[in-house]
């Protein structure tokens, strides 16, 4: 699959501070992308890059297979919610989509209308965005990035003040564009409980380097419920743990067995190890969410 | 760059600050007309009115123009105009999604030029408007001084000179924005400079100077000052023509050219 957003070492520097460092991101085309970092990781700068609204120290960046000097016309079909959601305060929600309309150059006159029916703020009518909740605008900002149906939508923590109900919506509504429209999402959050149930592949940042790049799947294997072991006889320690009651196994080449479904035994095994005489040299558990496999991959620290 | 064109015509017919100068217009020429219902008691113990007729031209219909007020409150719309998009974000909005960020300030340049082009038939118009009523109402004589023809063609020049001043101090309002993104400097900058306080104050350090280091004692700024050249209007001393054009465009041209390099190199945050 064509990837339609690439980086090459992109880095940002501003002074001494490095916000981005030599990132390189892959993202295909139609996937829901989640950049998964900490605040401060590096996020937002990257998105305001590859959004055209900060340009890098050094790298580039490729969208639709074009650089940003070649992007033209093409930034149009580009949608954004960065940090904080731009309106006109003194006008209400149909008055700001039909300025982001008009600058497409959409003239169908219920795109405003349809727009705002799509993030559920019909119910507003003509209030004006400065008397909206943290939610509503946070609503209205999601519809100015879906403007025009564009083909990659980049969120910067899209789901910043929304309730409970709001949240599903737009995961709900993230999830049918990507799937209807083939739209390709790059969502950062740092609620990564919320990311894993709709990113299709992972980007983990950490202090603007990219840390690791994987699909959901892969993820999905990496953050299973598992415990590595490694002993001084893999076979007879294979045995072992058959008779203890384990299912699902693998034993690589180099001895190392991985057995998933037992994480909570692991005190059975080590001791059951022992008594077979098998020499227990190396045991990691992995408890399995997302967030755990993250704060491993980071550091509990962030360093 | 029609499109971010349109976009901005769209929020600056709704922009407030768009609508200060007619209203000032309509209060000044009210205050006007007030002042010249005034009567006086003369000495053989009869009551009149101060002015009995009321004389007006062309360079009186433009006056406007030339003494720094269009320029005030054009300073005032663009400051409040082209600060709106930063303040509320949605300028992230419009970067992130235009060809090339340099139609932004262009669009605000154009903005500026129509909003001045507005402002221009607007003060024609309020200012004929109570001509009308002063004739009408207050039974004045009216009185249209034609301009002579020898004059008409040097008259013809000084408006488009202003015109193109005008565009020269939007443009740098744009260079201001585009750099600092304060609402604040723009409204006093436009202020100002609109009121020829600046102009003053170079005045002051052309006395230091004359005084304290003994330089430019042979210099007349005010040949140099774009404001005070307007002001001053096209029949006297101090203006020339071609050095209100040649200070206009080094007002405008390098202004123009910088705000559009700054919008497409500086960060939109």
């Amino acid at each position: 699959m064509d990837n339609i957003v690439e980086t090459f070492g992109l880095t940002k520097k501003y002074r001494e501070k490095t916000a981005l460092d030599k990132v390189s991101i892959h993202v295909p085309q139609g996937e829901i992308y989640g950049l998964v970092g900490r605040n401060g990781a590096g996020k937002t700068t990257f998105m305001k890059i590859i959004c055209g609204l900060s340009a890098q120290t050094s790298g580039e960046y490729t969208m639709f297979g074009k650089n940003a000097e070649e992007l033209g016309l093409f930034s149009q079909r580009r949608g954004l919610l960065i940090e904080n959601p731009g309106f006109y305060g003194n006008f209400d929600a149909k008055t700001n989509l039909a300025i982001m309309c008009s600058l497409l150059g959409i003239r169908d006159k219920a795109e405003p209308e349809r727009l705002v029916k799509l993030v559920g703020l019909e119910a507003a009518g003509k209030k004006k965005i400065k008397h909206y909740s943290l939610g509503m605008k946070q609503r209205l900002g999601i519809a100015l990035a879906l403007a025009g149906n564009p083909d990659v939508v980049v969120l910067d923590e899209p789901i910043n003040g929304l309730d409970p109900q709001g949240i599903v919506e737009m995961r709900e509504l993230i999830r049918r564009m990507n799937k209807d429209l083939g739209t390709t999402f790059i969502i950062s959050s740092h609620i990564l409980d919320e990311l894993s149930r709709i990113s299709t592949r992972y980007g983990f940042i950490n202090n603007g380097q990219l840390v690791e790049e994987c699909s959901a799947s892969e993820l999905l294997e990496k953050c299973e419920e598992k415990i590595e072991i490694v002993t001084d006889n893999a076979s007879a320690a294979a045995a072992i743990l058959e008779k203890l009651g384990a299912e699902k196994m693998n034993v690589s080449e180099d001895g190392r067995i991985t057995v998933y479904g037992m994480a909570e035994r692991a005190g059975d095994i080590s001791l059951a190890l022992a008594a077979e005489g098998v020499t227990l040299l190396e045991m990691e558990r992995n408890t399995g969410s997302v967030e755990n496999y993250y704060l491993n991959l980071v550091g509990k620290e962030g360093k | 760059m029609i499109r971010v064109l349109k976009t901005d015509i769209f929020r600056a017919v709704r922009t407030k600050m768009f609508y200060v100068f007619p209203i000032f217009m309509v209060l000044f020429q009210v205050a006007e007309f007030l002042l010249q219902a005034v009567k006086i008691e003369t000495e053989t113990g009869e009551t009149r009115p101060i002015l009995n007729e009321f004389i007006f031209s062309a360079p009186d219909l433009f006056s406007r123009l030339g003494d720094g007020m269009i320029m005030l409150f054009l300073g005032l719309f663009l400051a409040a105009f082209c600060n709106d998009e930063s303040k509320n974000g949605f300028c992230k909005n419009v970067a992130g999604r235009v060809a090339d960020r340099a139609y932004m300030p262009v669009s605000k340049m154009i903005v500026g030029t129509l909003a001045l082009f507005a402002y221009i038939v607007e003060a024609i118009v309020i200012r004929t408007g109570f001509v009308a009523m002063q004739f009408a109402f207050a039974g004045k004589k009216l009185v249209w001084t034609a301009l002579p023809d020898a004059d008409k063609k040097g008259f013809i020049t000084f408006l488009v000179l202003c015109i193109i001043g005008h565009i020269a101090f939007a443009a740098f309002l744009v260079l201001s924005h585009e750099l600092l993104h304060s609402r604040a400097f723009g409204m006093v900058f436009a202020f100002l400079f609109s009121t020829a306080m600046l102009d003053q104050l170079l005045f002051m350090l052309q006395e230091i100077l004359k005084s304290q280091l003994g330089i430019l004692k042979d210099v007349e700024l005010g040949k140099y000052l774009m404001v005070t050249m307007m002001s001053e209007g096209w029949k006297s001393p101090l203006y020339s023509s071609g050095r209100l054009f040649l200070i206009a465009m080094i007002i405008g041209i390098p202004s123009a050219v910088a705000a559009i390099a700054v919008a497409r190199k500086k960060d939109v945050s």
